[in-house]
């Protein structure tokens, strides 16, 4: 019980439900697989494989397709022993390690190491 | 070496280790109380040179030494940013206070409006009578050390603003707003939404059918010999009787 109310488990896991932040057309998506993921949830910045639950009529792509997390509810700890969370979870989808999207909505944090980020309007 | 020469040892090096920031931060520190509009610039990366500025109103103050902070919040395209502004970082490169909740001028009078001794009275402290020692915040006390946030008083505020509102419908004689929220998977829709939901149906089924009667009627009169006059359009639905307040107005269906 302890470990089920430990947090530990506050992050994205598999099933998690995230919101799309580019315009792709997807809307909603739920996780299907994380990657390189050894220890811990999913964090900002991490792989992962999402199945799309949610997505406007003009949308013609991959039902699976790999994306990359942008922002969380649950705080990001960053080493200078500041911290930043976000009011929503949601990813940005990527092809061949490129954002397969032109915008991104929203802010994004500075821990995502992908050229999404130069989409992106806000970076902190 | 005991335990209590070790905490004691810790709590200099913290104390050298804040004089020297304060020492080698090249702005001066502003005093920063919740509620304010801070504008804080940061670097990102040491060795590519990239800063943010990051601007929002602190929700949070942390006074714990070197571990002081403050918790600053704000929304760019609807999504809400919350970040923690450590106090003595290296790598804050500059805070200003754009807008203060209460105006900082330097003399004012702090003695409280009476004289009386009975005010400054207060329980579990050492000396008894003290103007300047009780808690400055009415409404919350402290959860965590140190740590003094505005959430608590937002929240209650918000939960204050829905229930007046609620009264004022309820004075006005309309049916209670319920929003029913976003839509949730795994969570059950509550007793209110799904009466309020029910509620709605019995509305859509009404018109309906008084729309199917209508058309009936119509084609009965079409159909009637010797009749040439048809009034085509029925006179009222439900929807048109409704009044323009209803909640159902904003979205009708087509």
């Amino acid at each position: 019980m302890a470990f089920l109310l430990s947090p530990l488990r506050l992050g994205l896991w598999k099933q998690s439900i995230v919101r799309c932040a580019d315009n792709t057309g997807i809307i909603k998506a739920c996780i299907i697989g994380l990657g390189k993921n050894k220890w811990g949830t999913g964090k900002i910045g991490d792989r992962i494989r999402v199945s799309v639950r949610d997505k406007h009529e003009w949308y013609k792509g991959e039902q699976l397709p790999k994306g990359i997390i942008a922002r969380t509810r649950k705080e990001r700890n960053r080493k200078d022993g500041s911290y930043i969370k976000f009011s929503e979870n949601s990813f940005v989808t990527i092809a061949k390690n490129k954002a397969k999207g032109t915008k991104i909505k929203g802010p994004l944090c500075y821990e995502i190491q992908n050229n999404c980020k130069s989409l992106a309007r806000w970076i902190f | 070496m005991t335990p209590q020469r070790c905490r004691d040892i810790m709590h200099q090096l913290h104390l050298q280790e804040i004089e020297k920031m304060r020492r080698q931060r090249s702005f001066p520190m502003p005093e920063i109380r919740p509620g304010d509009l801070v504008e804080v610039k940061y670097e990102l990366s040491r060795s590519q040179q990239t800063f943010a500025v990051f601007q929002g109103f602190c929700v949070e103050v942390r006074n714990k030494f070197l571990n002081s902070g403050f918790v600053l919040k704000n929304t760019y395209d609807g999504v809400g940013v919350e970040q923690l502004v450590p106090r003595y970082s290296p790598r804050v490169l500059g805070v200003r206070v754009i807008q203060a909740l209460k105006p900082r001028s330097a003399n004012v009078d702090k003695r409280p409006w009476t004289r009386n001794y009975r005010y400054a009275w207060h329980y579990f402290v050492r000396g008894k009578y003290s103007w300047g020692k009780r808690l400055r915040w009415r409404f919350h006390t402290p959860q965590r050390p140190g740590i003094m946030s505005l959430e608590p008083k937002i929240r209650r505020e918000l939960a204050a603003v829905r229930r007046r509102y609620q009264m004022q419908r309820k004075e006005a004689r309309l049916p209670p707003y319920i929003f029913p929220g976003p839509y949730h998977v795994t969570r059950r829709q509550t007793r209110e939404i799904s009466a309020e939901r029910y509620r709605r149906m019995l509305i859509y089924a009404w018109d309906e059918r008084q729309q199917r009667e209508a058309k009936k009627k119509r084609l009965a009169d079409k159909h009637r010999w010797g009749r040439f006059r048809i009034d085509k359009e029925p006179k009222t639905t439900a929807l048109s009787e409704l009044p323009s307040y209803h909640p159902l107005m904003d979205n009708l269906p087509k």
